[in-house]
């Protein structure tokens, strides 16, 4: 029994080693892609310039704000949160596709799926290295713009408001990335040809990203992941400083749960899709 | 100037059998019915004022059925564009088709020139065939509403439509650069598709709008002008002066291409450099 037990420990601890293994594999195959470069840089630039460049305008031209609102976070954080988005999301959906319609297309996948491994320990780490990366890359860039509106303009109002909205401003990117990053996942599965994916893809987040999906889905559109989103930010007041954040996350929780669900239930069908094929 | 043509045709042909060019097209289908959809909603203004939606146009129903239009072949025809830019050359390079071309008794430029052809002749196509789908739909769907502006809607077409093939046209080119440049196609085409939201933000406030107010000790907005002139998007962005002047019922169209004849070089220059470096890049590298 002791014995069994043991076994079952180790067989558990080497499968979430081995998704783990796959997840930092995954995790160093995107960082070295030019991709992360371009983006990176171009990031890095908007957050410097949007830090700076609030810092001055809001020192010339002081906002007049209701009491309570914070001017650090309507205007400072505001003001580079879609740019972020914007990119970080084109990042996730490129990866995202990438992830396993390269390895169609290079027919490494069909080396992989011969390896002592289940296909979900591949989907999973997969899935967790390009969040992690995703994570690194969106959390940097608010906290490079934030540091420079701090230095050239002034410190946030509530500090540790200021650090609970923004720990929220990056979850609610990343939530949106990761959902990206699932269905890009998904249509990599289901298109195993690189371009074809890709071209799927930008389709599919072109589709979201301006709101005509939910033109398309009527009553169902509220689930799209841009609709979820925009219900977690704007709806949800999440920059209204006059409204304490504990109002915020009660109003936000329910799409943030659904939008999770949604993250999860396409990992699922990925992952039976992926199971079912015969590569 | 005749196997131009034959490449052309081949091009053509080519493109209305990909795949992934036949879903994009589907996919714009769909955009177009939405927008046409969504076009209730102007008529649902214009008859009840007190509704408190603001009717682009002042009330002249030319302007917001141009403008919707205009979305149709600039933004959504964007994704179409970037799309066709990368298929032109990733077709033949995956079927290894291009190698052959290219050892083929042509020129590299008769190759290109067929290739750039058969994208206007299918954008010019498209974009032709989007405009008659939507207009015919308007006068089928709000015939009795609009009888009266359609003049002033029909003056406008043929700025728009080529206005729309242009910009459309400089994103295409940029996609295929791409393509050439970079050996994997769905990297190419994120780049294809990052140029244009690159382009959306050099004269968005994140940039051009902040970057003067830096820089500048006095007067930041010359420097803004600047800045966001290096965009193809400054001439046709919805706050661009071009723009406006474009759908002001109170002016002529012959009037605002006249007027603003410096913006519709601008575009053209954005043309042609993008046409040259993609000349170049086909001429010059080793795409095999």
């Amino acid at each position: 029994m002791q014995n069994s037990l043991g076994t079952a420990r180790r067989t558990d601890h080497s499968e979430i080693g081995l998704v783990l293994l796959i997840g930092g594999n995954e995790f160093h195959r995107v960082v070295r892609h030019p991709l992360v470069i371009i983006v990176s840089l171009i990031l890095l630039v908007l957050a410097v310039i949007n830090g700076i460049g609030s810092a001055v305008t809001l020192t010339a031209h002081p906002v007049i704000v209701n009491p309570g609102e914070d001017v650090f976070i309507l205007y400072g954080v505001g003001q580079v949160f879609f740019v972020i988005l914007e990119f970080c999301s084109v990042m996730a959906l490129f990866i995202g596709a990438m992830s396993i319609a390269e390895e169609s297309t290079g027919r490494s996948t069909s080396i992989i799926i011969t390896k002592p491994l289940y296909r979900r320990d591949v989907i999973a780490g997969k899935f967790l290295g390009l969040n992690a990366f995703m994570l690194l890359l969106v959390t940097p860039n608010f906290i490079l713009s934030s540091i420079f509106l701090a230095i050239f303009y002034g410190a946030p109002a509530a500090m540790t408001d200021f650090v609970l909205r923004f720990s929220a401003f990056v979850l609610s990117v990343f939530l949106y990335c990761s959902i990206t990053i699932a269905i890009a996942m998904l249509i990599g599965i289901i298109f195993k040809d690189l371009l074809q994916a890709a071209v799927m893809a930008i389709t599919y987040y072109s589709a979201d990203f301006n709101g005509s999906l939910n033109g398309y889905l009527g009553s169902l559109g509220t689930y799209t992941p841009q609709n979820l989103f925009s219900k977690i930010t704007s709806e949800s007041g999440l920059q209204n400083t006059t409204a304490s954040l504990s109002s915020w996350l009660s109003a936000a929780l329910p799409y943030i749960v659904m939008i999770v669900l949604e993250i999860l239930a396409i990992l699922i069908i990925g992952l039976l899709i992926f199971s079912r094929s015969d590569e | 100037m005749g196997n131009v043509f034959n490449i052309a045709k081949k091009e053509f042909a080519d493109l209305l059998n990909n795949r992934m060019v036949l879903f994009i097209l589907a996919f714009y289908l769909l955009l177009i019915l939405n927008v046409i959809w969504g076009f209730s909603g102007v008529i649902d203004s214009l008859n009840s004022p007190t509704s408190g939606r603001v009717l682009i146009g002042n009330g002249d129903l030319s302007v917001p059925m141009s403008i919707s239009l205009y979305s149709i072949l600039v933004q959504y025809g964007l994704l179409v564009g970037v799309v066709l830019g990368v298929s032109l050359i990733a077709s033949e390079r995956k079927a290894g088709a291009l190698n052959t071309l290219i050892v083929k008794p042509l020129y590299r430029d008769t190759i290109i020139n067929g290739k750039l052809l058969a994208a206007t002749g299918f954008l010019v196509c498209l974009f032709g065939m989007a405009s008659a789908l939507y207009t015919a739909a308007i006068i089928v769907f709000y015939g009795n509403t609009v009888s009266g502006v359609l003049s002033s809607y029909f003056e406008r077409l043929p700025v728009v439509l080529l206005l729309a093939i242009v910009y459309v046209m400089i994103f295409l080119l940029l996609s295929m650069l791409m393509s050439i440049l970079v050996r994997s196609q769905a990297f190419a085409l994120i780049l294809g598709m990052l140029i244009t939201y690159i382009s959306q933000t050099l004269i968005s406030s994140n940039f051009a709008g902040t970057l003067p107010i830096i820089i500048s000790r006095g007067d930041s907005r010359p420097l803004e002008s600047a800045i966001a002139s290096l965009s193809p998007d400054s001439v046709i962005n919805v706050n661009s002066a071009f723009f406006r002047a474009l759908f002001d019922p109170s002016m002529g169209v012959v009037n605002v291409v006249s007027s603003y004849e410096a913006d519709i070089v601008r575009i053209l220059i954005f043309f042609g450099v993008s046409l040259a470096l993609c000349y170049i890049a086909f001429i010059r590298r080793d795409i095999a």
